[in-house]
């Protein structure tokens, strides 16, 4: 038990701070996120000798806090926030066409964005596609995995982290105009008055 | 949905900028992952570590609770039963002197705790004499100096407790029912790694020599470093208490 015990801290223990993070956005709560890692902890730990050696650690760990997030919010009556498809694809669109000319000014807007604002940046965005760029651009997942996490076909995640990618330029083009930072042509608007409701899936 | 679909009514050009932002936005965010993940609490890490620590004794207990189920049986020889009996507490005596905690220090020294402030734990020795405390501990695998601190309560005694199957020494210390808990690893285990630290606290006592940390369920904790031995203090006692007690300045 103590060998499993061990074996469990350095496989697992590791990933505490991306499972954590990945709470805190899911949550948007930190007690909250600090309770779902625990309980995931504790299912991983109790269900270690079920995990297969040498595949991904990190992506099972996600796959139990996804689920135990899912069955917290069942418990609580509480639904996970979802996005009208239709409206996200309008304000899409708005960015798309309006960054066409502004690309070079845009990608400068983007490297040159406060850690503080990119943080934001993603946290504004609907949950589908906070999912999405989370796992693949900061945790590193495969769009397999992303697939399989999500429970969506690959072609999905790739839709959907392409128009999360834009969003969130589109949000980072803001914050540098809040900044004062000129970019000629650009019209984005805040994600946060992207309307919330049922999300039709974009296949 | 492949990228054709995704570029839908976009020409060459309009998707070679696309391209190029996407491409920025990944960039950015792979490059700032450090910087966008949030570091985990360290109360929150230690009550992880302390909730999996549990999960590991109750995962145990149910083998012995069924022996001891076994033994109230009214069917039960008393002579196997005797016998048995001797078998479970010789294991769990054993147990005992080579309890095993998790890891990392602070959480070892929480974990143990409970156990050593109810007196489930026994002491491995009873005794306040620092040259007779210090020559068992050498002869049971504590090589390093032991330190005591100049405190103004009881030294009672010591236990040796397993952290990652290095052996570490833990005096034992009693004023007005309170007890207080010292458990002592050499700097150099941990720096190389036979013994986790938690790098937040690791930190702390780099740069203000002490860290505190008041729990809500096991007690006050304490960490400084003296003479590469980092010391993990456990109390029942808050921290003002606590701080009153050992002379900080000779620490």
């Amino acid at each position: 038990m103590d060998d499993l015990r061990k074996e469990f801290e350095q496989e697992a223990l590791p990933h505490m701070s991306a499972l954590f993070s990945f709470a805190v956005r899911l949550t948007r709560d930190r007690d909250d996120a600090a309770d779902l890692v625990q309980e995931t902890y504790l299912k991983a730990f109790r269900f270690f000798d079920k995990f297969e050696r040498g595949t991904n650690c990190k992506a099972w760990l996600f796959r139990i806090l996804k689920n135990s997030y899912i069955n917290r919010f069942r418990k609580t009556s509480k639904a996970p926030d979802t996005v009208e498809y239709d409206a996200i694809e309008e304000f899409y669109e708005t960015i798309r066409d309006s960054s066409v000319e502004t690309s070079v000014v845009e990608e400068q807007v983007i490297d040159n964005a406060l850690d503080d604002e990119v943080a934001k940046a993603i946290e504004s965005l609907p949950e589908e596609f906070r999912t999405v760029i989370i796992l693949c651009d900061i945790e590193s997942f495969t769009y397999e995995e992303i697939a399989e996490f999500i429970d969506c076909p690959i072609g999905t995640v790739r839709s959907r982290l392409h128009r999360a990618r834009k969003l969130l330029a589109g949000s980072l083009a803001e914050y540098a105009r809040k900044r004062g930072f000129e970019i000629p042509g650009v019209v984005s608007k805040p994600t946060a008055a992207i309307p919330e409701g049922s999300l039709n899936d974009e296949q | 949905m492949n990228n054709d679909a995704i570029y839908t009514g976009l020409d060459s050009r309009q998707v070679e900028r696309e391209e190029q932002i996407v491409r920025a936005v990944s960039a950015t965010l792979s490059r700032r992952r450090g910087a966008l993940r949030l570091q985990v609490p360290v109360e929150v890490e230690r009550s992880i570590r302390m909730a999996l620590a549990e999960q590991q004794e109750s995962a145990i207990r149910p083998w012995y609770s069924a022996l001891l189920d076994m033994l109230t049986r009214p069917a039960f020889q008393v002579g196997t039963a005797a016998t048995t009996l001797l078998i479970v507490l010789g294991i769990l005596y054993s147990g005992q002197r080579t309890l095993s905690l998790p890891g990392e220090l602070t959480t070892a020294a929480l974990v143990a705790f409970p156990g050593v402030h109810s007196g489930d734990t026994k002491l491995n020795i009873e005794s306040s004499d620092k040259g007779q405390i210090s020559s068992f501990l050498r002869d049971n695998g504590i090589q390093h100096e032991i330190v005591y601190p100049e405190v103004d309560v009881e030294l009672i005694g010591a236990n040796i407790f397993l952290v990652n199957d290095l052996p570490c020494a833990e005096l034992v210390y009693k004023t007005s029912g309170h007890t207080i808990a010292l458990l002592q690893v050499d700097q150099s285990k941990i720096a190389v790694g036979q013994v986790q630290m938690d790098p937040v606290v690791s930190d702390d006592v780099q740069h203000s020599k002490w860290h505190w940390a008041a729990t809500s369920d096991n007690g006050t904790l304490f960490v400084w470093k003296s003479n590469n031995i980092m010391c993990t203090v456990v109390s029942d006692l808050q921290i003002d208490e606590v701080s009153s007690l050992f002379r900080l300045e000779t620490l």
